[in-house]
């Protein structure tokens, strides 16, 4: 488990969730920690030194969604091809914890799902246009 | 006639494994560039952080290791220079080093080989395996090639024979397995019997690497063993017209595997496992490459935190050069719309994308 996280890990903790699986690897130092609380998972990771969060709903046959997304969903960010840091990550979790619990529930998840892959496209499109062939 | 002695413009001396020994190594000032340092061929030296860069891989000659893994899979650490012997193997390029060793040896004999089909070939580790199997399939094609080696190879002429006999055992019996031994094998027969087998030999492996790529339910060692044993029979029969017809014929069959695996045949279904990279964020990538038998770029946790920021996008961008040199598959472990600004994926892409590649159709590769 990341020593970096452990303040945000024990906060989560302390709301319901527990750590369900964490892998490390012994390249770039990437490791990646998992936690639920049964209506959804967060995903806590590296890659290549970039650290990160991801989101997803329970169904372990779901997508990740990057929570910069979630983010930009709720306040409804306009520029999306802003670099997020763990910080930022943590401090959005500690805020906000309840309302993104709000978009995974099973009444608005299907709604959260599609905002955030028109988001996540929207994000593409901006980052690297015509790329596609 | 009157003869004044030039200047010494540059003087170096190594340690083993190329660090250079400054109290011995001098250079004039304003002396001419030189890339020709230690083992010979063509290298930048960066003077800031110490490293060498070859064509292939970057060196640091303070540890005695490449700064990436090993394109040819030749050791246990990828990360092994020379292997671990700098005084009797040389890796000039970052690359292959029984191969380039024997190619040395074959130098002095004067044998005419051509090593270049397979160190430039994305199919090397199937031509490992391959070679292998092309050592055993002689074998087995007649014990008597042991019994040439063992005994008649013994009364060769010259030292030089000898020593190229020994060289070969070697490294057949250090690298079992390992790409030269077919090679060295042709060439002691053709320092024998004056025959040009070894010419044959990566044009066959070349063949055969296509072929083993295309089938996925042939081993590369079984097809090699077949090669081995089909190049015996056309050396103590028919001779060198018959092995070019062996690689005819199976040409042909691969270039019919490379139709099916077009038109999308199973028979195909595993062909991207060589010659293929994944990119994508941690831990998808490594998922994928598993899956599918890829290759992935890797730096060991210690030495990546040791890099500045700088120099771990150095190497990675090298990695992204060779993979692009080898002209490897590149697939997509992070679809595009899961890309995080501000990551290593989202900079490599960028890379990629101003060297030309396009995202294929369905996401999933990386094509030009």
């Amino acid at each position: 488990m990341n020593k970096n996280n452990e303040k945000i890990y024990s906060f989560l903790k302390s709301n319901g969730f527990e750590l369900i699986q964490k892998d490390t690897s012994s390249f770039f130092g990437d490791y990646y920690d998992i936690f639920t609380n049964d209506s959804f998972q967060l995903r806590f990771s590296s890659s290549k030194s970039f650290e990160t969060v991801d989101i997803r709903s329970s169904n372990p046959n779901d997508n990740w969604y990057d929570l910069a997304l979630v983010k930009t969903l709720l306040y409804d960010e306009k520029n999306l091809t802003k670099a997020t840091t763990i910080e930022e990550h943590k401090d959005f979790l500690q805020e906000e914890l309840t309302n993104i619990a709000d978009l995974f529930n099973d009444r608005n998840y299907l709604t959260t799902k599609k905002r955030l892959e028109e988001l996540g496209n929207e994000r593409a499109e901006q980052m690297f246009p015509g790329v596609r062939k | 006639m009157r003869h004044d002695r030039g200047r010494i413009v540059e003087e170096n001396h190594y340690y083993a494994y190329g660090l250079r020994i400054d109290a011995l190594s001098s250079k004039a000032f304003n002396g001419p560039a030189n890339n020709y340092l230690y083992q010979g061929d063509f290298a930048e030296l960066d003077e800031d952080l110490g490293w060498t860069d070859y064509l292939l891989r970057s060196y640091d000659a303070q540890i005695g290791r490449w700064l990436q893994n090993d394109p040819y899979d030749e050791f246990n650490s990828g990360y092994l220079s020379m292997g671990g012997d700098p005084s009797s193997f040389i890796d000039s390029d970052g690359g292959c080093v029984y191969c380039e060793t024997v190619d040395r040896a074959m130098t002095l004999k004067e044998v005419v080989v051509t090593l270049k089909v397979v160190k430039n070939s994305s199919y090397f580790s199937k031509a490992v395996e391959f070679s292998a199997g092309f050592f055993e399939g002689i074998a087995a094609g007649a014990s008597t090639t042991y019994n040439f080696i063992a005994v008649d190879a013994w009364k060769s002429e010259t030292w030089i024979n000898t020593g190229y006999l020994v060289g070969g055992l070697a490294i057949s019996s250090n690298s079992v397995g390992g790409p030269s031994n077919g090679r060295a094998l042709m060439s002691m027969i053709d320092s024998r019997l004056g025959t040009r087998l070894g010419d044959t030999y990566d044009a066959t492996a070349q063949s055969f690497n296509d072929f083993v790529d295309n089938i996925p339910n042939m081993s590369a060692r079984d097809f090699g063993k077949m090669a081995g044993q089909g190049t015996f029979a056309a050396l103590t029969t028919k001779g060198l017209t018959a092995t070019t017809n062996t690689i005819a014929t199976l040409s042909k069959t691969a270039r019919i595997a490379k139709v099916a695996k077009k038109a999308g045949s199973p028979i195909a279904g595993e062909a991207a496992k060589t010659g293929t990279t994944v990119l994508g964020h941690y831990p998808q990538y490594v998922k994928v490459a598993e899956t599918i038998g890829a290759r992935t770029f890797q730096i060991p946790t210690k030495i990546w935190n040791k890099m500045t920021p700088a120099q771990q996008w150095g190497a990675n961008q090298k990695f992204l050069d060779r993979m692009i040199l080898r002209g490897d598959n590149i697939r997509l472990a992070t679809p595009l719309n899961q890309v995080k600004p501000g990551s290593f994926y989202q900079k490599e892409l960028n890379y990629l994308f101003d060297k030309g590649y396009k995202v294929s159709s369905d996401g999933l590769w990386l094509v030009k």
